[in-house]
């Protein structure tokens, strides 16, 4: 199949190269026009004052580090049904963002639920179990430093992702089964939205900007992770 | 920004900044020692072929 011939490394490593600047640039300018939206043209709301301004980096965040995780998942998945090298890679490139972004959400969460709830953490359904997702992301990652074969190491966290995936739709869902502190979701496909439009216009620019960032740096991170892996064979040298 | 919540927000805005500014240096380390790392394999291979054909001459 011509789609299995840019699972080779060496197919990859050029294209890798050459999307970065796609997703990079358009990162940068949505960040920015969120920022302009949210600091300067989203007004104060008329409950939590100015710290719901949070909600723009929250919730990017948040989703982001479910997302990547589901990602990360799916390439480990990918690595053992049809043992393709790129993939694992793949998947060894996303964990590290998706790992910010869940310390991110964790961290965001702390400063935006003192003002709101009068307190910066409780043992709640939806901030625990993603406590446990940051737990699986540093997981993933110290699992696959501590095994030297790499083929080994891809194999073991491949699975750990995969059984990990099960604390994605606890995460989502956590509000709904749960009594919890936590608000239920912000947007649903299904509902109306709950918030004004430019606010949901903003929010939704700093998801889609979260998105293109993580996109661009897993593809830098992917080209340093082959690079590492592929070093001394011909195909590497004549990109140097 | 101003008032009680400053202390939140900027909190919030300045942690993702610094995660995301150390992210990128990080990888620029990364991407630095990965290329180093592939130019001496390069070098070292140049070498053995070298030798080799060297060893082949003699």
């Amino acid at each position: 199949m011509p789609v299995f011939k840019y699972a080779a490394p060496a197919s990859f490593y050029p294209i890798a190269g050459r999307l970065i600047p796609w997703f990079a640039i358009p990162a940068a300018l949505l960040t920015l026009i969120g920022l302009f939206l949210g600091f300067l043209v989203a007004p104060t709301d008329f409950q939590q004052g100015e710290s719901y301004r949070i909600i723009f980096i929250h919730v990017p965040a948040a989703w982001m580090a479910m997302f990547a995780y589901l990602v990360m998942a799916g390439w480990c998945a990918a690595s053992l049904i049809w043992k393709t090298r790129l993939s694992s890679m793949m998947a060894l490139a996303i964990a590290p963002t998706g790992a910010m972004f869940a310390l991110i959400a964790l961290w965001t969460g702390a400063l935006w639920g003192r003002p709101t709830w009068g307190t910066y953490w409780v043992w709640d359904a939806r901030l625990t179990s993603t406590l446990i997702l940051l737990f699986l992301y540093l997981g993933f990652m110290a699992l696959h430093a501590a095994i030297d074969d790499v083929r080994r190491a891809d194999r073991a966290c491949a699975v750990l992702a995969l059984i990990g995936s099960i604390n994605v739709p606890i995460i989502y869902f956590s509000v709904k089964w749960w009594n919890t502190l936590h608000q239920g979701a912000s947007v649903s496909l299904t509902a109306a939205p709950k918030m004004a439009s430019i606010m949901l216009s903003t929010m939704l620019i700093m998801v889609f900007a979260a998105w293109f960032y993580t996109i661009a740096v897993s593809l830098a991170r992917l080209r340093s992770i082959i690079a590492e892996r592929e070093a001394g064979s011909d195909w590497l040298t004549s990109h140097l | 920004m101003s008032g009680q919540h400053a202390f939140f927000i900027w909190g919030s805005y300045g942690a993702l900044a610094l995660a995301i500014a150390i992210e990128l240096w990080s990888l620029r380390q990364r991407r630095r020692k990965a290329l180093i790392h592939a130019l001496r394999a390069k070098q070292a291979a140049k070498r053995m072929g070298s030798s080799r054909r060297f060893e082949e001459h003699a």
